[in-house]
């Protein structure tokens, strides 16, 4: 049986002549959850419109637990739930209105789910979605894609609106529901910190492909940051194998890699004299250094 | 300085405004281009009746919406220049009208003032609560000024004006020398109301849905209390999964398709007693060819094409969220499927109702009595316009815009208009007694224009499932 809930190969995308996606690769197995990073603009939520089927390719190949998104079947949809990045979700619709009218269209909807998760999470049933604040609808919004207990849930930056209180608890929701290894996760961020809490891996989009993708455990040990302290002044380039960003200041040099091993660390002790310091970076440190920044 | 003047006037360089107006234009001069002198004087002035009033209200739009936002407040010298760039466009815009009614022998002042009315009813449009009442005014105005603008298109020797027009243009000092003063003190107190615009009057947060924004913000302003009882009731019943029977979903698709039964309700009701109190009140139009027309009749030609066309148009709103609602589990054709019959759906009760209050108007009010086959045919034809109509809608709404869709509905040679001219001219053929010996050829258009709108409704399935709803 084929692992992959979601595959794509080569998939480009573009609008009115800009390019957004530029052949994405990106395979999700079954179990995971998957962050997918990247800064504003890069594509996440092309990517994402593209994976789900609201999109279509302009090149290249997506399957999508077994089917082309474009032409996805009501089986496939049930087994799917999607958060969008904004959603107005029936302005003139009470919350349990909403949850009722969501879960008619579902075969099998966790009705006790939802009405643990409205209490846990303070939502007024009986209130009106129109004023209801940006958070507590996305918090609507995400509660109506657990309600019939997904395979695969895709949400394009789901926290971003949320309060840290509502972001700690959608977090261990989504640690709660994923617990099993039964479902597979696919969430944008910006928020590193979020993706480190709950991820198991993760992809980074830059420039319309993606240039990283593997747990978040092996990203964190194969990018390091050196500090070099030479004995006479550097060359402004050091040519280290792997280099990310490197900054020279004479003797001193900091020097972002990827893939580092200990005779790449050697090298450079007896190229230049030098004592090197190997630091670990967090995943925002890694991201911004990806990003040159 | 004059660089905050240009700035202001720079704003109107826009599809949102310019788009529409392009097309309104184009639909209403185009008679006027096309025929030849002796021009008739009262088909001008309602013309310009007609584009001044709209005219306004797009005006009234825009520079509102740019004071209804923050710059406004932050920025300093921010609101003057924009509502001098409004005050002066809408000059031009009534000298213009006057002097061409000034040209065919109208008194000036009678112009002028008239004009003066129609601009100060179209700036104040997006002013009041609810906002559904200024849509109604407007619709109202246009409907009026559009009836004094058909009819002598249809009768070049009818004489359909308001007595109260008339008096105006007639130059007489005393009505033309108040209207116009009138109107400066409403024009001025819109004015003032723009001066003051902030965040707490309930104008501020109105808004057209011309852009994707505007139509969130528009659907954001539905409030609680437009929820109608009956839909509450419906949410109630709802006992888990809905099936999967093609009715049971269109009905609960419906459930989302925004409270379109209440707002035509809402429509129909007032719409109703407006266009009673103006015919009943001036007894417009007065004849056609020398037989009189009963006001149920206009009645029947206004809105039984009108107002579901409008409910069509509600289900615009819902096209900003048709991605998220596309990963509903149904597959695209069916969901396209689902959401065009839930939108028909609409159609045919605002239709339905409209067809019985027309028909008792006609049986209590005018006393007309209708033979069995009359019948037939009018409301054979209504319901083939209605298919037309939305035929041409579901394949305009495909472009996700409004302005698109009214712009090319004005665009393709007013679906509107068409239908509504052809079921004007159906009506006199019933008061002429006409109508049985031309039934076949009724009947045939009846069914040509029902074909039209359905295989445009079939060629717009297609087109739909083959559209990207993200």
């Amino acid at each position: 049986m084929n692992n992959w809930v979601i595959q794509t190969q080569d998939v480009h995308k573009g609008f009115k002549g800009k390019q957004v996606l530029l052949g994405v690769d990106l395979n999700v197995p079954h179990g995971s959850v998957v962050g997918l990073l990247g800064k504003n603009g890069a594509g996440k939520t092309t990517l994402i419109k593209c994976l789900l089927g609201l999109f279509r390719l302009d090149d290249g190949e997506i399957t999508l637990l077994g089917e082309d998104p474009w032409t996805l079947s009501a089986a496939a949809k049930e087994r799917l739930g999607y958060v969008p990045q904004e959603v107005s979700l029936y302005p003139w619709m009470k919350v349990q209105q909403v949850v009722a009218y969501t879960g008619a269209f579902y075969p099998r909807w966790n009705k006790a789910l939802i009405e643990r998760l409205i209490k846990e999470w303070e939502l007024d049933p009986d209130a009106k979605v129109s004023p209801l604040s940006v958070g507590e609808r996305q918090k609507l919004a995400i509660l109506l894609a657990l309600g019939h207990e997904p395979e695969l849930l895709v949400l394009d930056e789901p926290a971003a609106s949320l309060d840290p209180v509502a972001r700690r608890e959608f977090l261990r929701a989504i640690l709660e529901i994923t617990s099993d290894r039964a479902r597979t996760v696919l969430f944008s961020t910006h928020i590193t910190s979020d993706l480190e809490r709950v991820a198991d891996r993760v992809a980074i989009l830059k420039d319309g492909k993606i240039i990283y993708h593997d747990e978040l455990g092996r990203l964190k040990d194969s990018v390091k940051r050196l500090q070099i302290s030479a004995a006479s002044p550097l060359p402004t380039s050091l040519n280290i194998p792997g280099t990310l960003r490197c900054e020279v200041d004479g003797q001193e040099a900091l020097v972002s890699v990827r893939d580092l091993n200990d005779q790449v660390v050697d090298g450079i002790r007896e190229r230049w004299n030098a004592t090197v310091q190997v630091r670990d970076l967090n995943l925002e440190d890694i991201f911004l250094e990806m990003h040159h920044v | 300085m004059f660089e905050r003047y240009r700035a202001a006037a720079m704003t109107y360089i826009r599809p949102a405004t310019s788009i529409p107006m392009a097309a309104l234009l184009m639909a209403v001069l185009f008679p006027i281009l096309t025929s030849s002198p002796p021009y008739n004087v009262k088909y001008i002035t309602s013309i310009g009746l007609m584009f001044v009033l709209l005219e306004a209200s797009f005006l009234a739009y825009h520079v509102k919406e740019q004071i209804a936002n923050y710059r406004s407040t932050v920025m300093p010298r921010f609101c003057t220049p924009h509502i001098v760039v409004a005050l002066t466009f809408s000059l031009v815009l009534i000298l213009l009208h006057t002097l061409l009614l000034g040209v065919f022998g109208a008194s000036i002042l009678g112009a002028l003032a008239i004009f003066s009315m129609c601009l100060a009813t179209g700036l104040w449009v997006h002013h009041f609560h609810p906002g559904v009442i200024g849509v109604v005014l407007l619709v109202g105005v246009a409907s009026l000024v559009g009836t004094l603008v058909l009819i002598p298109i249809v009768d070049k020797s009818s004489n359909s004006y308001l007595y109260v027009i008339e008096l105006i243009l007639s130059g007489s000092p005393a009505p033309a020398t108040t209207t116009l003063i009138l109107s400066i003190v409403v024009i001025a107190g819109w004015v003032v109301r723009l001066m003051h615009l902030n965040e707490e009057m309930f104008e501020y947060h109105l808004k057209l849905p011309f852009t994707e924004s505007d139509q969130k913000a528009q659907r954001d302003r539905i409030r609680a209390n437009e929820q109608p009882p009956g839909m509450a009731a419906r949410f109630d019943r709802l006992r888990g999964y809905v099936g999967s029977g093609t009715w049971k979903r269109v009905r609960h698709w419906q459930l989302g398709n925004a409270p379109t039964t209440w707002i035509l309700t809402v429509l129909c009701i007032t719409l109703f007693v407006v266009y009673y109190l103006v015919t009943m009140a001036t007894g417009i139009p007065k004849e056609y060819d020398g037989t009189p027309i009963p006001g149920g009749f206009i009645g029947f030609a206004l809105f039984v094409f009108f107002l579901p066309y409008l409910g069509a148009l509600r289900v615009v709103g819902r096209g900003c969220d048709l991605g998220y609602e596309s990963l509903r589990p149904c597959s695209k054709p069916q969901l396209v499927r689902e959401l065009g019959l839930a939108a028909a759906l609409d159609m045919f009760t605002a239709w339905a109702m409209l067809i019985v209050v027309w028909g008792l108007t006609i049986a209590i009010w005018n006393r007309v009595a209708i033979t069995p086959l009359e019948l037939l045919v009018i409301i054979l034809f209504s319901i083939g316009g209605n298919v037309f109509l939305f035929g041409v809608t579901a394949w305009l709404m495909r472009f996700h815009s409004l302005t698109l869709v009214v712009g090319g509905e004005l665009a393709v040679g007013g679906g509107v208009l068409t239908v509504f001219a052809l079921g004007f001219t159906l009506l006199t053929f019933v008061l002429r007694r006409e109508l049985l010996s031309l039934f076949p050829a009724w009947a045939t258009l009846s069914m040509l224009l029902g074909l039209a709108g359905v295989l445009l409704a079939w060629y717009s399935y297609r087109k739909w499932c083959e559209t990207e709803l993200g």
